[in-house]
């Protein structure tokens, strides 16, 4: 059911590939490209999230809602989603308000889930 | 009760090797044949799965069948009969490959048991992918028999419970049930922590008892004569227990010992000797004057790789407030997995 999500979500234009993984790393669903290390990015992501929302809670900002890495050759956006963090790799030079509305509403269904 | 043991034990290993019968008595078939046995003995439906025919001879077979033990030569075919299900199965990769094969196949509410060769909380770890999403319902704990099954020292089952971090790998109902089926083979039943269960039961309790022993010397001798403060030994003992373990894990025990240095470790224990009563200190000293010497030369030529001396719980409380409960809960999982599944 989450792959059937995110399937739909790479269809987006710019969109490389996404994954959902647990807060601790653990990779619930995945549908990145074949060269892509799943397991090893779910784990980074968890980390990378992690330490963005402890951040986010010591300087006050309350919860965190969206992490981007910003790379020379693309992007990697994280946004909650619930028990699970949902993860999407994109191209270098993307449309990132259209991405971000896509991810909101991936995330909700999401959610909905667990 | 439905009983599925895998693995039927290495006779070899305890008849010609170890010597067992002369040793410690009991008679063959030792390990998992004759765990399968005293089960059905106790009025259960148990089968065991052993795809390796070769490793018990034909009468000895024929003691399994005849106690009303179903013998299998497929793991899947164990795996939809049991409700508990038992791993006797070789040490390494194997038992995680046939866990990870027989899980889908439990009946439901089924429990999975470790023996010997792999640690609860690292079996739980290692099949979290599919115990998180496909089979919630599986429990995942011990049913350790802590000595050879088949010999008159094997009173008793080491089951896994909460871990000490308060987790529930298996549900009550399930370690309930683990505990009725030792019980109902004339055995006691010792529920412990799922994280410490194999350091109490597996071989490493010989480390266990030794080391602990240690341990509670160092607490006498700093208590009652040297006056230390309670910190200062317990901080002693950290340093130590995490410095052995760390050289273990990068450089082997051969790192071990030449990182330690025997010689110079002699002269200061012999030190520490304040009591007439440390007998566990003179017994370590004899050991060390008189090391093998095919170990002292492998020692010698032994590297001390890079080591990363930690004090472990203090780094997790580092790690989680850093990024968090839940993904340093992972980074230790898989740290974990990575030390012990391979």
């Amino acid at each position: 059911m989450i792959d059937r999500i995110l399937l739909e979500l790479n269809k987006t234009e710019g969109i490389k590939g996404s994954m959902v993984v647990g807060k601790d790393g653990l990779v619930i669903a995945s549908q990145l490209p074949g060269n892509v290390d799943a397991e090893l990015v779910g784990a980074m992501a968890s980390a990378a999230f992690g330490a963005a929302e402890r951040t986010a809670a010591e300087i006050g900002m309350g919860n965190l809602e969206q992490t981007m890495i910003e790379g020379e050759h693309g992007k990697t956006l994280m946004v909650d989603a619930g028990e699970g963090i949902l993860v999407v790799l994109t191209d270098a030079k993307v449309n990132l308000g259209l991405i971000r509305i896509t991810m909101k509403r991936a995330a909700e269904k999401i959610k909905a889930m667990f | 009760m439905k009983v599925s043991v895998y693995g039927a034990g290495n006779q070899n290993l305890y008849i010609n090797q170890l010597n067992l019968p002369e040793k410690f008595g009991g008679e063959p078939p030792y390990g998992g044949s004759r765990m399968a046995i005293e089960f059905a003995k106790a009025g259960h439906d148990v089968v065991l799965a052993e795809p390796n025919k070769d490793i018990m001879s034909d009468d000895l077979w024929k003691k399994v069948e005849d106690a009303g033990v179903k013998v299998v030569s497929d793991d899947i075919e164990a795996a939809k009969h049991g409700e508990v299900h038992i791993l006797f199965t070789p040490f390494g990769k194997i038992t995680f490959n046939i866990v990870k094969t027989i899980i889908e196949h439990v009946p439901e509410n089924s429990v999975i048991c470790n023996t010997c060769t792999v640690s609860p909380v690292v079996l739980y770890y290692s099949l979290e992918p599919i115990l998180r999403t496909k089979r919630k319902d599986v429990g995942i704990s011990s049913m350790h028999p802590a000595a050879v099954p088949g010999t008159p020292q094997h009173g008793h089952y080491v089951i896994g419970g909460k871990t000490t971090d308060g987790r529930e790998l298996a549900s009550e109902s399930q370690i309930n049930k683990l505990v009725e089926l030792a019980k109902s083979a004339g055995k006691e039943a010792y529920v412990v922590p799922a994280d410490v269960s194999s350091v109490v039961a597996d071989m490493g309790s010989l480390v266990t008892a030794v080391a602990l022993s240690g341990v509670l010397d160092y607490y006498t001798v700093g208590n009652k004569i040297i006056k230390v403060p309670k910190k200062m030994i317990e901080q002693q003992v950290i340093m130590t227990l995490q410095t052995m373990a760390s050289l273990v894990e990068t450089s082997g025990i051969e790192g071990l010992v030449k990182a330690l240095n025997p010689e110079l470790l002699i002269k200061t224990a012999s030190s520490m000797k304040l009591l007439d009563m440390q007998k566990d200190l003179d017994a370590a000293l004899e050991i060390l004057k008189n090391l093998d010497e095919t170990l002292k030369k492998e020692a010698e030529n032994a590297e001390i790789k890079p080591t990363t001396l930690v004090a472990a719980q203090s780094l997790v409380k580092e790690i989680k407030t850093l990024i968090g409960g839940a993904a340093a809960e992972g980074a230790i999982k898989r740290s974990a997995r990575k030390l012990f599944e391979h």
